[in-house]
């Protein structure tokens, strides 16, 4: 089957959350025999180029849709992508490629798809809507912190508009969690199929090690990683605003990804006591030495007090074997391990505080054999069977 | 001559190094330092002994020979000036590479710089107890406290006076608050007992614990001495010594305010109260307002105010390097006594004052109601008019005064610095009492070297050379015989041998070996124990170390190091004599 992805993001070399989740579906479907392409519209300037990509429109080009386009920028390319004829037709012309399914990943290039379909594509193409949050309630958290409550509500109806537009058209809808399923479920044609995010299997080489321990010197560390995304910031100083006492001498608390560099020029990082001494920012890393770090962790932090849908860092999380430290929300979707071995949860600075130091009290987590099977459900290859299935049921061959 | 002259007791030493730089009388924190060294001196006798920072290293304050190398003159009780002696513990190859210290005849550590604790001085040892209660965030000795806990397991006992340049850091200098949350994140990591001055310090403590997140330290309240020593009280009668300035003052009725006039102190809303009396035309009804105290930070304004406002005709008077005998005269002459502090940890002139009967007129914040009780008549620090009202009313009618006076005389209890020295003494006993010889874990990659491995977390795993998997972790260790037990995972399918041993003295001496041979059986998780392995001495840099074939896949999670129980321990190694 010929299969065409869209999204606001390459994914050739993934680095945030969107990113690897799209690629593990990508990868699995190809794995499941598909033909499979990759196509859509750089949602940030920032973005490697891509084949099948159009480059960042730009701020003038959004603003002729919304008068301040910060932090609206995925809404406004959605309006870009079928509003603007040149645009359109850029993109159709990259895409070429008759597909029998289009998935558009979060709902920003929907309306593009169903347009492409019915113009380019016979209406052939079933369309499925792949859902990573409640769009509306995320963006209202996001901008209400920026921007005030104004901004906030009118922007989450322009979203709701957008998020509710795909549910309903859309031929299958997948969600990440049972919650998100629930409140998509009312707009949807058939009853949305939940695909949560999940983990990739690898095991740290010892070149990985060495190179994490290049890093960290081999001291005791607890790993944060996350991208620059507004909530990742905002969760790590509703936890650790007030203070990182809880690091031993020594300790350290190792963020990888955009969230140290966003973490560091927040204003409250010079108010937050100790945490200059503490926090060592790894940067955006690869997958090799992010594997290094996962394997020479202590354990793994997860202060993630807003936003919706899953964090595929809960999994990955989980799937370490390592002591986690987690909110109630950064666990959403992965429930079943909230009493599992090693895994703590709690949802404030003095509750992160006790736990990280009973933590780094005890010897380093190592899973049983059995608990290591128990929790292979969180890897990609189950967490995505469901959308993998229902492509396979729809039993269209070349 | 036994192994220490002390048993098996531990030593308790004083950081002095606040009150050996203290250049002026001692005053809040060196007075508190200094009291209490009198009195635990008292109470511990042989046992107790002073150290002071230098160079980088606690070192045993032990002798009155004059020594340049101390940089300033030393206010001491009994007016004598000590120096440091011998270093205490040398750390100076830092890190996990530390070089034999040799220990001297008493079973602690001499310096290897040569400058050696002298015959019959004992330097800090394994499970020694100080006691830090000093300027402690200026001289950067917590983190070598740090070092010492993990090095030589001493027991730390340190204070919280208060908490104000973190709770009210607008009237502190600079951006202190960061420093000091810093600060009290380590005391807590290196602390074994935290004393508090008053319950609201450790009130105040304990939330900041929970707001910072450190681990809770258990602590204990000292309620501060307020009785005036015999050096400090004065001969009523005799002028002597006194400055003319002083002397002066004392010719006529004053109302007396002790303390730095810094803006915490709030010397500024008395200035105002008697703004608004004169404005009033009452300003002749009140005595003289006396200041007593260095200027700190952020009163310029205040001082100029006062100085150029013409209501004020020479109505504030401010007097500096007043000596201790002046003080004891100034207050016993005062009509009463104000202290209109924004915050206090405890509020030392306060218990003075009622010590010596006066009637004293405060702010209620802090701890200053846990020092005066209902015998202080409170003003609120931040309303001017209350203290106009309540200066001017006690001035106005000297038979209420009279009364409040009598009232205190009856009813004030006083407290003295021995009472002090004996709430931190039960603690230190149950401390001291506490065994030296305790059971620790080691993580071999945290806490230990390699030199064919590869540290993950806190496991080495072998990576297919022979050599050394693990050797370290080069800290101390009491005395006493102990099973050491290495914790391991052999892969299926490798074999080879490896050779554990303990040793000391950068390998010169070993205590135990043990050689074992592996087969290609399957996966296995298991442990090489030497049991029974006797320190007949207190050793600073014990070793394990795991020699392996590099055929041998395993990885190391752990070491234990038990001390066996007692009464085995006395069957093995008996107190030995030193030749």
């Amino acid at each position: 089957m010929r299969i065409l992805t869209l999204s606001t993001y390459p994914i050739e070399t993934p680095t945030h959350g969107g990113q690897h989740r799209l690629s593990n579906i990508v990868r699995l479907l190809r794995a499941a025999g598909h033909d499979v392409k990759s196509a859509g519209v750089a949602g940030h300037a920032d973005y490697n180029k891509s084949p099948l990509f159009l480059k960042y429109p730009g701020d003038a080009a959004l603003e002729e849709f919304l008068e301040r386009t910060a932090l609206m920028e995925d809404w406004a390319i959605s309006q870009l992508m079928v509003k603007s004829q040149a645009r359109f037709r850029a993109l159709a012309k990259l895409i070429d490629c008759s597909p029998h399914l289009i998935l558009v990943e979060q709902p920003w290039l929907f309306n593009f798809a169903r347009a492409y379909n019915a113009v380019h594509n016979g209406g052939r193409a079933q369309l499925f809507y792949s859902a990573q949050n409640i769009e509306s309630a995320l963006k209202y958290e996001i901008v209400r912190r920026s921007f005030g409550v104004h901004d906030a509500a009118l922007d989450r109806d322009r979203v709701l508009d957008c998020e509710r537009h795909a549910i309903r058209l859309a031929d299958r809808v997948f969600g990440v969690s049972e919650g998100d399923l629930a409140w998509m479920a009312p707009y949807a044609k058939a009853p949305p199929i939940l695909t949560a995010n999940g983990v990739a299997d690898g095991i740290a080489s010892f070149e990985d090690i060495y190179s994490a321990n290049a890093l960290t010197g081999a001291k005791p560390f607890a790993l944060f990683c996350a991208s620059a995304h507004p909530p990742n910031i905002e969760g790590f100083f509703d936890i650790f605003g007030t203070g990182v006492g809880c690091f031993p001498p020594g300790a350290k608390l190792v963020v990888a990804g955009g969230a140290g560099e966003a973490i560091r020029n927040n204003p409250a990082f010079a108010r937050t006591g100790g945490v200059a001494d503490v926090l060592m920012d790894a940067g955006t890393v690869s997958d090799e030495l992010l594997r290094g770090l996962i394997a020479t962790a202590h354990m793994i932090l997860l202060p993630i007090t807003h936003g919706g849908g899953t964090n595929l860092k809960s999994a990955e999380a989980v799937w370490s074997g390592r002591h986690v430290v987690a909110t109630s929300s950064a666990m959403r979707g992965f429930e079943q391990f909230a009493n599992g071995r090693g895994i703590a949860i709690t949802n404030d600075g003095p509750g992160f505080a006790r736990e990280i130091r009973l933590a780094f009290a005890q010897p380093r987590l190592e899973l049983t054999v059995e608990e290591r099977d128990q929790r292979r459900v969180v890897l990609w290859e189950n967490t995505l069977l469901g959308l993998i299935d229902e492509v396979a049921s729809l039993g269209v061959t070349e | 001559m036994i192994v220490s002259d002390l048993g098996d007791a531990p030593r308790i030493w004083m950081n002095v190094t606040t009150s050996s730089r203290w250049t002026r009388p001692a005053m809040g924190i060196v007075r508190v330092e200094q009291e209490l060294v009198k009195e635990l001196g008292r109470l511990y006798g042989d046992r107790f002994a002073l150290c002071v920072l230098k160079d980088g290293a606690l070192v045993p304050f032990y002798s009155d020979t004059q020594d340049e190398s101390v940089e300033t003159a030393y206010f001491w009780p009994d007016h004598s000036r000590r120096v440091p002696g011998g270093s205490a513990v040398e750390f100076s190859s830092g890190g996990k590479t530390i070089r034999a210290v040799s220990m001297d005849r008493a079973g602690s550590y001499g310096s290897a710089n040569g400058n050696r604790t002298p015959p019959g001085e004992r330097s800090i040892g394994l499970g020694d107890i100080v006691i830090s209660i000093g300027l402690d965030w200026d001289t950067g000795v917590i983190d070598l406290f740090l070092e010492m806990k993990r090095r030589i397991g001493i027991r730390l006992i340190t204070c919280c006076y208060d908490l104000i340049p973190i709770l009210f850091p607008q009237w502190c200098v600079g951006e202190v608050a960061v420093r000091f949350e810093q600060y009290f994140t380590k005391l807590a990591w290196c602390s074994d007992l935290i004393l508090c001055i008053s319950q609201q310090s450790k009130k105040d403590y304990l939330a900041l614990a929970e707001r910072l997140g450190f681990p809770p330290v258990p602590t204990t309240v000292i309620p501060l001495g307020d009785n005036v020593g015999p050096d400090r009280a004065a001969d009523k009668n005799s002028l002597q010594g006194i400055s003319t300035d002083v002397a002066q003052t004392l010719n006529d009725a004053f109302i007396l305010c002790v303390g730095t006039i810094e803006r915490r102190k709030n010397h500024e809303i008395l200035y105002r109260a008697y703004h608004l009396l004169a404005r009033a035309g009452k300003l002749d009804d009140v005595p003289r307002l006396v200041f007593v105290g260095m200027h700190g930070w952020g009163v310029h304004d205040l001082l100029n105010d006062m100085a150029l406002d013409p209501l004020m005709r020479d109505k504030i008077v401010q007097l500096h390097h007043v000596s201790d005998t002046e003080l004891s005269l100034l207050y016993e002459k005062a009509a009463f006594i104000v202290y209109p502090s924004f915050y206090e940890g405890w509020g030392l002139p306060v218990g003075e004052a009622l010590a010596l009967g006066k009637v004293v007129v405060a702010s209620d914040q802090g701890a200053i109601p846990e020092v005066g009780g209902n015998l202080v008549l409170y003003a609120d620090p931040w309303n001017p008019r209350d203290w106009a009202d309540t200066i001017h009313g006690l001035s106005v009618a000297p038979d209420r005064l009279e009364r409040r006076r009598m009232k205190v005389i009856d009813e004030y209890h006083n407290r003295n610095w021995t009472d002090t020295a004996l709430a931190a003494r039960a603690a230190i006993d149950t401390m001291a009492g506490q065994s030296l010889a305790r059971a620790t874990t080691l993580y071999p990659g945290y806490d230990m070297n390699t030199g064919v491995g590869l540290a993950c977390g806190g496991t080495v795993m072998s990576t297919g050379q022979a050599g050394p998997l693990i050797y370290g972790p080069y800290l101390g260790i009491r005395r006493g015989v102990y099973d050491i037990e290495i914790l391991y995972d052999k892969l299926a399918g490798a074999s080879g041998n490896c050779r554990a041993s303990v040793v000391s003295n950068g390998g010169q001496t070993t205590y135990a070996a043990l050689d074992r041979q592996f087969g290609v059986e399957a996966d296995m998780s298991a442990s090489l124990l030497m049991s029974g392995v006797i320190f007949d001495n207190d050793v600073l840099d014990y070793e394990v170390t795991l020699y392996i074939d590099e055929t041998l896949m395993i990885s190391v999670s752990r070491v234990d190091v038990r001390p066996v129980f007692q009464q085995r321990q006395k069957l093995l190694a008996p107190e030995r004599e030193v030749q």
